[in-house]
């Protein structure tokens, strides 16, 4: 992992609580990225593969603070996105003030394995954006 | 469970994959029949309990053993709609099957899954 940037903007209109930016997320979980806070509603996850042009790559998002980094912990969200590409996955629940997935803590991890599994890191880096709402 | 792929080729350029009842103790497997992109799932979850999808790019599926490649959440007593603009591709075909459980396992009582799977075959 490398070069984190977690912002927290407290948008009034939208409720976009948080953006956590990861330039280089990899086999080693990124814990601990919001702290603790109840009612993290997970929208959007933006994932850059395009320096891997060929291998496909693996993004875990754990509801955890330390998620263990040989894959042993069930994930929650596992998102695959194909080489050389850029791909944003949106994920909104019915009443559009929620999320897809509610969490009270965020770590990363990305391989290349699917699932829980792996600890194969990406060749060159993968950066992971995800938007996270306050649904406290 | 009933699963039926609705071929729109000729019309809109994608097909639908539908799926009334998706189902934690048995796979669907291959029901693209090959390989493609998938641009949007929508799932209407009846069961008070969050339940997670497990989408492989595989034509064959052991279930409880096999690792998704996807695992999308769907809120209990919800509806939720995962949305890819520009699509993820699958080169062998897509396989799933549904649980109360995160990770690769099954199992647990699902009261009824719907899914909408939109995609385009190669």
């Amino acid at each position: 992992m490398a070069s984190t940037f977690i912002v927290k903007r407290e948008n009034a209109v939208s409720h976009i609580a948080y953006e956590v930016v990861d330039t280089d997320v990899d086999e080693v979980s990124n814990n601990d990225l919001t702290g603790t806070v109840t009612g993290l509603g997970l929208v959007m996850y933006e994932i850059d593969n395009t320096l891997n042009t060929s291998t496909a790559v693996h993004l875990k998002v754990y509801d955890g603070a330390d998620p263990a980094d040989d894959g042993s912990d069930a994930v929650p969200t596992c998102l695959r996105v194909q080489g050389g590409v850029k791909r944003q996955f949106i994920g909104l629940n019915a009443s559009a003030a929620a999320a897809s997935a509610t969490h009270t803590n965020l770590s990363l991890r990305c391989v290349t394995e699917p699932g829980s599994a792996g600890t194969t890191a990406p060749t060159a880096a993968v950066t992971a954006r995800i938007l996270i709402k306050d649904m406290s | 469970m009933a699963t039926y792929a609705s071929n729109q080729t000729t019309s809109i350029g994608a097909d639908i994959i539908y799926d009334s009842g998706v189902v934690s103790t048995a796979a669907v497997e291959n029901v693209t029949g090959g390989s493609g992109t998938w641009y949007t799932i929508f799932m209407k979850n009846t069961d008070a309990e969050l339940v997670y999808l497990h989408l492989h790019d595989a034509t064959t599926l052991d279930a409880g053993n096999d690792e998704p490649n996807w695992i999308l959440q769907c809120p209990g007593s919800d509806s939720v709609c995962w949305t890819v603009p520009d699509g993820v591709t699958f080169s062998n075909g897509l396989s799933y099957t549904a649980s109360t459980s995160a990770g690769k396992t099954v199992g647990g009582t699902i009261a009824t899954l719907t899914m909408w799977i939109v995609i385009k075959r190669d």
